[in-house]
């Protein structure tokens, strides 16, 4: 601890980076996360246990590199198919660090274990950061793999593309992963124990402009988009991510001393922000490890054992396991820094669906305007129902992973109701006062709360189906008492979530249908609330 | 031996991570009120008996019975009756004592009222009254291995599975849990005490099991070997039992 909060002496000013220190931390780290990817894969017991976490992120860059090119193929040029890939991939890479690898670079275990031994800070922060690059280089290959090579297909692409593709989505990457590593630091600086539920809220919001933008891609069956983007508004070409499209689409077009030039100074340029974000790091370190040390010393009353207290719990649910299942999971909803930061940015996505809709005119009351018009409204919905398996999902993990002995050694003689006591803290901790805020929105945009009831009455019903059958997902090991390694908090759902997503789409036509008479809502009603009985009564 | 009394029996216990053997076919049984120090060196296998006996963890081979009931078949009946102190004196961080007392209490079927009865003794025995609404996470190490003993004491258990109890504790809190041990013996509950501290294990227990490399290599009441070792002390006794490895 001393040494983290010591500034370099007189004497070690000249070792900014201790080479011996720096190669065996980085050693260690990569072992470390490698190891943790095994050990993930042995202790998953889902579906897909038998391929490691990172590999599903992988999987899942790879997936959404190659649907963006083939969407943009043969529609723009190559200066604006390298914009929207490079877009894309420093969107990703930035989502990818705040959700699985913020432990990678801010570990609040570093402080106790190398706080006490002769390692500078800014030796132990170049560690982090050389931590933080691999992961860098192994996402941007499988976020760019795709891009560089259908780019090179264009008809002004070539393999000038590929080569300069390459070069600048790794510049672009390795600069957002800088940039990220400054944010989280001096956010962590700034904000302490705090850091992680703001870091929770940043992505949402950025999770909420990726979709606005990802979305726009698909919508435009008229060419709209290439038009747009041949006709991008001058300020487009101020963000960093043009940049770089831009020495793409000069490349191939022959490069010269001025692209050459450019390159010389970006490398240089990327030189000086890893060495900010090192610097950066290493100032941050100390507040780290008083972070980690400074949880909330008494309950506040958004958390507290007062909106859950046992006897309510228990005359909720028959079964004392459901009842102790739904206050743990409650209560780690609302206090612990790391599950916030998992759940909220699944809502994110159905907030951006809303904000969409409501801009674009395309969430209009589906009962008096179908179609078009109000596919927004069956989108946002359904992104709320499809929060449910990745909170659910997140429940496994948590950092306080080996006080699982205290649910391992309890009395439970049935495991699947301490789930079931999961699955309802999701629904009323989160689904719930989603749904309510979509009701409230709604209501107010179509001026009708009874139509806005039904639509969202019914998004609670399918919520709970999509709990029914994803409670899987929870199976197999009690809950919070996993590590999480990296991936493994979204990598391993994504088929899951495939299958759902097809569902909901099944069970959004069917809603569709049944809002355009009276009688297939009440049966719709009815239906819904027959469903919602019918789970109610089997977990409660 | 009543099925529901007080006891514990292993016989032929095996069990192994991989290729390493922890454990090779240990055998003992603990009668209602016996306190029995459960001692020997590191990856010795003590941990790996606890976890075994509180349902943690199934055996390679071998049979183990608490209170009658057998762990591998019964776990739900075993788990009811033992109170486990775990060697990692894990927690959940973001609760508060009262918060991770309280569930405790409800996964082990405790009515709310006397749940909060014994929750008043044994808060007030162990010193954590002024910080039952704390977080555990902003607690000491201390603090956090008292409010994991009230967990282990708070469902009244036929048998305590203590895994380096006083870890962290200061002396206060230490004489409490011997005391407590004592109480729970007169009481007719059996503990198996495990710990690296002869001293400690020397003075509160009656029986004293010595284990290495998964083998039971002594079980014999403590008043006896304090006579077999005489001026030289366990401590050289233990040392000559487990080589200078």
């Amino acid at each position: 601890m001393t040494c983290l909060t010591r500034r370099p002496g007189p004497g070690s000013g000249a070792a900014w980076i201790q080479p011996g220190a720096f190669r065996s931390l980085v050693r260690a780290y990569l072992l470390m996360d490698l190891r943790k990817q095994h050990a993930a894969q042995a202790a998953a017991a889902g579906p897909g246990s038998w391929v490691t976490p990172l590999y599903w992120v992988v999987a899942h860059s790879l997936a959404a590199s190659a649907i963006l090119s083939v969407a943009l193929f043969g529609r723009v040029n190559a200066r604006l198919f390298a914009l929207a890939g490079i877009s894309a991939s420093m969107l990703l890479m930035a989502v990818s660090l705040v959700v699985e690898f913020r432990e990678a670079i801010l570990d609040l275990d570093d402080a106790l274990a190398i706080g006490s031994r002769p390692v500078l800070p800014s030796t132990h922060a170049a560690a982090r950061c050389a931590n933080a690059a691999a992961y860098t280089l192994l996402l941007t290959t499988a976020l760019n793999l795709f891009p560089a090579i259908v780019g090179s297909g264009l008809r002004d692409g070539g393999w000038r593309f590929l080569v300069s593709y390459a070069a600048a989505s790794l510049a672009a990457n390795l600069a957002i992963t800088a940039l990220a590593l400054i944010l989280m630091s001096l956010l962590t600086r700034v904000a302490g124990s705090r850091a992680a539920g703001v870091l929770a809220w940043a992505q949402t919001i950025v999770v909420m402009a990726g979709f606005y933008g990802a979305q726009m891609v698909f919508r435009d069956p008229t060419q709209g988009l290439a038009w747009w983007a041949y006709n991008l508004p001058g300020w487009v070409w101020w963000l960093p991510p043009a940049w770089f499209a831009a020495f793409v689409g000069r490349t191939c077009g022959g490069p010269g001393w001025t692209e050459a030039a450019a390159a010389c100074g970006g490398v240089l340029a990327l030189g000086a922000i890893w060495a900010a974000a090192i610097r950066t790091l290493s100032r941050s370190l100390p507040r780290l490890s008083e972070a980690g040390s400074s949880a909330p010393g008494r309950s506040g009353l958004l958390g507290s054992g007062l909106l859950w207290r046992r006897h309510w719990a228990s005359a909720m649910f028959r079964s004392r396991e459901t009842a102790a299942g739904f206050r743990l999971a409650w209560l780690m909803l609302r206090r612990d820094p790391d599950m916030i930061g998992r759940s909220l940015p699944a809502l994110g996505s159905a907030a951006a669906g809303l904000a969409l809709g409501l801009f674009s005119g395309h969430a209009a009351d589906p009962f008096t305007e179908p179609g078009a018009p109000s596919i927004m409204s069956f989108v946002s919905l359904h992104l709320v129902v499809l929060a449910v398996p990745s909170a659910l999902h997140s429940l496994s993990f948590s950092r306080d992973h080996e006080a699982a002995w205290v649910l391992r050694s309890a009395p439970i003689r049935e495991p699947a109701r301490v789930a079931a006591g999961l699955e309802w803290a999701v629904h009323f901790g989160l689904i719930a006062p989603t749904l309510a805020v979509l009701f409230v929105v709604l209501a107010w945009s179509w001026n009708d709360c009874l139509h806005a009831g039904v639509h969202c009455g019914t998004g609670f019903a399918l919520a709970l189906a999509a709990g029914s059958l994803s409670s899987g997902l929870l199976r197999g090991r009690p809950p919070f008492s996993r590590p999480s390694a990296y991936g493994s908090l979204g990598g391993p759902i994504l088929l899951h979530q495939a299958v759902l997503a097809a569902a909901l789409a099944a069970a959004g036509f069917l809603q569709a249908l049944a809002y355009r008479s009276g009688a297939g809502t009440a049966l719709l009603c009815l239906a819904a609330c027959a469903l919602a009985a019918a789970l109610l009564g089997g977990h409660g | 031996m009543s099925a529901h009394e007080a006891s514990v029996e292993v016989s032929s216990l095996s069990h192994a991570y991989g290729a390493t053997q922890a454990l090779r076919a240990v055998s003992f049984k603990l009668t209602a009120g016996e306190i029995c120090g459960y001692v020997g060196p590191n990856g010795a296998g003590k941990s790996t008996t606890l976890k075994i006996l509180s349902g943690l963890i199934r055996p390679a081979s071998g049979t183990v019975r608490v209170c009658g009931f057998d762990v591998a078949r019964d776990p739900v009946e075993v788990k009811a009756r033992i109170g486990y102190v775990p060697e990692s004196g894990a927690v959940y961080s973001t609760l508060t004592v009262l918060e991770f007392l309280s569930l405790v209490g409800e996964l082990h079927g405790i009515p709310e009222g006397e749940s909060r009865e014994r929750l008043d003794h044994w808060l007030g025995l162990f010193g954590l009254v002024e910080a039952s609404h704390a977080m555990l996470g902003s607690l000491s190490k201390g603090m956090r291995q008292r409010a994991v003993l009230v967990s282990a004491l708070l469902h009244d258990p036929q048998v305590l599975l203590f895994d380096e109890p006083l870890t962290g504790l200061d002396v206060q809190a230490a004489r409490v849990v011997k005391a407590t041990l004592a109480g729970m013996a007169r009481a007719g509950k059996v503990v198996l005490f495990s710990s690296h501290v002869l001293e400690v294990v020397e003075r509160i227990c009656g029986r004293i099991i010595m284990l290495d490399l998964g083998r039971i290599v002594l079980d014999e009441q403590a008043c006896a070997l304090r006579r077999r070792a005489g001026e030289a002390g366990l401590e050289s006794l233990f040392q000559s039992l487990i080589g200078p490895s």
